[in-house]
């Protein structure tokens, strides 16, 4: 026993001689290494320092391996091993430290001045002009950028930034030239003569002449064009004739010279000037079209202040300016930058972010959600520009579809209507509507107002149409899916079902509304909240409520009313030229309109703008919403 | 009848039953006596839009006062919304979850029982069910049911009372929810009565000529349903967050009827100014799938009896 014991004892003896001889052995190893480690880094070393320092460090690695790749596979060993579970050596490690070369001071600060360049545009001598970006954003892509065929309602804010019209409104109602140096009317109102401005151009370079206003004037009779603005511009003498394809040419359009249209009308009509100052005076190139009916294409030939520098569709439109646009000293933007998609609380969170430039574009200016709140902020509430506008909401009862074909139907559903709680629902965006015209239109009258709310005489009327129980079924209310509409929807729902009407709402988007609504027998009833085009109240119950405007798939005429006393009374209106005379026919047109309740009107809503601070100038007015042609960026 | 007191026992027994339990009981007594609340006027109406549920700049109401839940963006009371939203949501769950619990069943049964090219395409056909997108595969059935008739009688006779109009509403909505939610089921079912099939008792059967019908409802269902039970207590839990989904994308129950979802929608553009429009119908949608997917945990320890073990 003891002989083993002491065998054991020399074998453990020597053991541990042999790892006293190891670890001194590894000590001395690292000691080496240590010395020949070079020092903390030291800018501005000596190249020969650096050169010396890694020539020895290299001559103890393997002779095969070249400098920067054994720097490369070190590094990505290094980096790749905890990724990858692999347990690396901690000398290899340190020897990635070993193999960065160390920078001498110039190369340093050349690498600190390269970084440092990326962010110091500012102090470049072409970042001291930086470009001027306007961004906004909108839910959805515009139907089309064509006069002729894009909607009024959704898209006219960047039609505008594309073409201008011949003739301005400014004041509200006040006509003035854009692009002709003077315009006249003869004494009966029929012809209309404008002289174009010298040196107008289209944004190819091409001259912008009469002829181009003729042929766009001819494309609103084209009936292969899918516009639904020919009524507008009806009027004109030959336009049936050419829509007719009975003649080539409208008689009524003439262009006796390159600046010089004449425009000749059958009938008297003391709004076309407002016409010309909108769509219907917009020139588009006829060279750049196949043939009239032709779309514009997503890059229009124009003659606006901007022109599209590319849109990706359901991403965003990139305008940039018109080299040829005829008054540079309004392009105030290099760029205007329409981001395509989200709703308006997205855009006011952009907004507020600063990633916008105004918050909302096409709602009510500001979301109803938030206008308190951003009405008390101290930070938003002195940005909040307020106008009112040629707007009206309105609750369309189609007069085709049963049972709204009865008129004690539509009269009590107009009675259930509490117009004072769609007022309580957003008292600062809207105005309570009482009548069918706008206050702020020439001709309104205060004391014609709709049916008053009144629940019981909704039932009583109800019975008398035959409907002792309520009306049977439920009607169907399509509406846009903007806030204050789809709120205007619900609360509507409630009153109507209190008095009988069960509703059943259908949303659609608010780009969808204008191809729904004007086709015969397809909605019984719809909320709209509709601009006017002209600040006249011929824009407003003329086309509305005449006959002759109906069509079986694009009516103007979207109650689908056919009244010969109304018919009367708005054609004998239309041409007079004694205002007194006229604005009384016009109230007798709203009174019989308002007591066979084809539109419910709900409210007129006011327009409001919320910008950023470095926005500067009069953004907002009551015809054309925005104008970005008065409005500036100051740092 | 003793082993069934000593199972309920059990049952009553697990605290994971217990607290799902009593919120289901809440939710179902809520949800049970809220038209009854209406009429003796202890709760407003949830479509009534109240002239004092606003405030002057026409914004809703915070919780209080007369209102304890506030109003919404319309001056409705959020409680009763609430309160009524439990009738739609656990109606259209537990339809749902019957009609899924059906399809699932049947097509299991049949896929493991039968085995073969039959259970091969069954499964095939299941997977690729599994495949898509529950939410979106209901949006698009709701979008093919919307305003269809259901012919429930054969061709050529006139029994239209039997007809079921698709409109949107509760009985297209479970129904919708039903056809998604199946192929979940389809898979464990299917492999529960493979086991089945294969033990002694059932081959017994079989050899004392027993029929493949009498095999199924007599031996292998009694044998799988507390598989089944748990499986679709928990299933429903799923099908009222999809209600509550297609609630919310606006495909559920038309308004004005309050539901969940459609309530968070109205209250997400107020999520600023008033976050008890969303808070307060996402409260009751965490409760109430809290309370199933409890009840199913604990129904599934009380049955399962390895878990037991």
């Amino acid at each position: 026993m003891s002989t083993d014991f002491e065998q054991k004892k020399t074998k453990g003896t020597e053991f541990m001689a042999k790892e006293a001889i190891s670890t001194q052995r590894r000590k001395e190893a690292k000691a080496q290494r240590n010395e020949l480690l070079p020092p903390a880094p030291i800018f501005g070393a000596p190249r020969e320092d650096f050169l010396t320092l890694r020539t020895r460090r290299f001559s103890q690695r393997n002779a095969e391996r070249d400098g920067f790749v054994a720097f490369a596979k070190t590094f990505a060993s290094s980096a790749l091993n905890p990724v990858l579970g692999i347990r690396s050596r901690p000398r290899r490690l340190h020897c990635v430290f070993a193999l960065i070369p160390r920078p001498s001071f110039p190369s340093f600060a050349a690498v600190v001045i390269l970084f440092l360049s990326l962010f110091c545009r500012a102090a470049s001598p072409t970042a001291s002009l930086p470009r001027k970006v306007l961004r906004l954003a909108r839910p959805a892509d515009p139907r089309s950028l064509d006069p002729a065929l894009f909607d009024s309602n959704q898209d006219g804010l960047l039609n505008v930034l594309l073409f201008q019209a011949l003739l301005d409104i400014t004041n509200r109602t006040e006509v003035i030239n854009n692009q002709t140096r003077d315009w006249s009317v003869s004494t009966d109102q029929r012809t209309y003569t404008l002289h174009l401005l010298p040196g107008l151009k289209f944004s190819n370079g091409c001259p912008v002449t009469a002829e181009d206003h003729v042929y766009s004037l001819e494309r609103f009779f084209d009936l292969a064009l899918p516009s639904g603005k020919g009524t507008y511009v009806r009027n004109i003498k030959g336009g049936r004739a050419f829509s007719e394809g009975r003649t080539n040419h409208v008689s009524g359009l003439r262009a006796p010279t390159q600046d010089t249209l004449e425009i000749e009308l059958d009938e008297p009509d003391l709004t076309f000037k407002y016409v010309l100052a909108e769509d219907w005076g917009k020139a588009v190139a006829r060279e750049t079209l196949a043939r009239p009916s032709a779309d514009c294409g997503p890059r229009p030939v124009c003659t606006g202040p901007y022109v599209v520098k590319d849109w990706v569709r359901g991403a965003r439109i990139r305008f940039e300016k018109n080299p040829y646009y005829f008054r540079p000293e309004r392009q105030f933007f290099d760029e205007i930058d329409v981001m395509i998609g989200g709703d308006e609380s997205t855009h006011l969170m952009m907004f507020e972010r600063g990633e916008l430039d105004i918050a909302n574009i096409t709602g009510v200016g500001v979301p109803v959600s938030d206008f308190k709140r951003l009405s008390r902020d101290p930070v938003w509430k002195d940005r909040i520009e307020q106008s009112p506008a040629f707007t009206l909401g309105y609750l369309c009862l189609n007069t085709e579809m049963p049972p709204l074909d009865k008129v004690k139907v539509r009269q009590a559903i107009a009675c259930a209507v509490d117009k004072g709680h769609l007022q309580r629902l957003s008292p600062h965006l809207i105005d309570s509507g009482t009548g069918l015209l706008n206050p702020i239109i020439p001709g309104y009258d205060p004391s014609i107002r709709g049916h008053a709310h009144d629940t019981d005489r909704a039932r009583q009327l109800l019975r008398e149409a035959g409907y002792p129980s309520g009306l049977p079924g439920t009607l169907e209310l399509l509406h846009d899916d903007r806030q204050h509409i789809t709120r205007w929807a619900q609360a509507l729902q409630a009153d109507l079902k209190s008095a009988g009407i069960g509703i059943t709402l259908r949303p659609v988007n608010n780009s969808q509304m204008g191809s729904i609504t004007g086709v015969r027998r397809r909605v019984s009833m719809y909320i709209a909240d509709s601009n006017g085009t002209l600040p006249d109240p011929k824009d407003w119950l003329a086309l509305s409520f005449h006959s002759k405007f109906i069509s079986e798939t694009d009516s103007y005429n979207d109650s689908f009313y056919s009244n010969p006393i109304v018919d009367r009374l708005l054609d004998e209106a239309g041409p007079c030229a004694d205002v007194t005379r006229r604005f009384e026919l016009y109230h007798e047109v709203e009174r019989i309109v308002l007591r066979d309740a084809l539109y419910v009107p709900l409210g007129h809503r006011k327009l409001f703008a919320l910008r950023q601070p470095w926005l500067k100038g009069n953004l907002i007015e009551p015809i054309w919403w925005y104008r970005f042609d008065r409005v500036w960026m100051e740092p | 009848m003793p082993s069934f007191q000593r199972w309920l026992g059990g049952v009553l027994r697990n605290r994971l039953v217990l607290a799902g339990g009593c919120i289901l009981v809440l939710l179902v007594l809520s949800a049970l006596t809220a038209p009854l609340l209406v009429k003796v006027g202890l709760l407003p109406s949830p479509i009534q839009q109240f002239s004092t549920g606003l405030d002057e700049d026409g914004m809703p109401l915070s919780a209080g006062g007369k209102f304890l839940a506030g109003t919404d963006n319309l001056g409705r009371d959020v409680f009763s919304r609430v309160l009524f939203g439990t009738r739609v949501s656990l109606t259209v769950g537990v339809a749902a979850m019957l009609t899924a619990t059906l399809i699932g069943v049947v097509v299991g049964v049949v896929a493991g029982y039968r085995g073969g090219k039959l259970d091969l395409l069954l499964m095939r056909f299941t997977e690729m069910n599994m495949t898509l997108p529950a939410i979106l595969l209901a949006v698009a059935f709701a979008g093919v049911m919307d305003g269809r008739i259901l012919h429930l009688h054969p061709n050529g006779l006139p029994w239209h009372w039997l007809d079921v109009e698709l409109k949107r509403g509760m009985v297209s909505l479970f129904l919708i929810i039903g056809f998604v939610c199946w192929p979940g089921m389809v898979r464990v079912i299917r492999a529960q009565v493979m086991t089945f099939k294969e033990r002694e008792f059932i081959m017994a059967s079989r050899a004392l000529g027993a029929s493949d019908a009498r095999l199924i409802c007599r031996h292998i269902l009694p044998n799988i349903l507390p598989t089944i039970i748990v499986m679709a207590v928990m299933l429903t839990a799923n099908t009222i967050l999809l209600e509550a989904g297609l609630g919310y994308l606006g495909i559920g129950v038309p308004p004005p009827a309050p539901t969940w979802g459609s309530m968070i929608t109205d209250g997400q553009p107020y999520f600023i100014t008033a976050p008890h429009l969303v808070i307060v119908p996402g409260i009751a949608i965490v409760l109430t799938v809290l309370a199933f997917n409890l009840l199913g945990q604990g129904l599934q320890e009380v049955l399962d009896p390895k878990r037991r073990g």
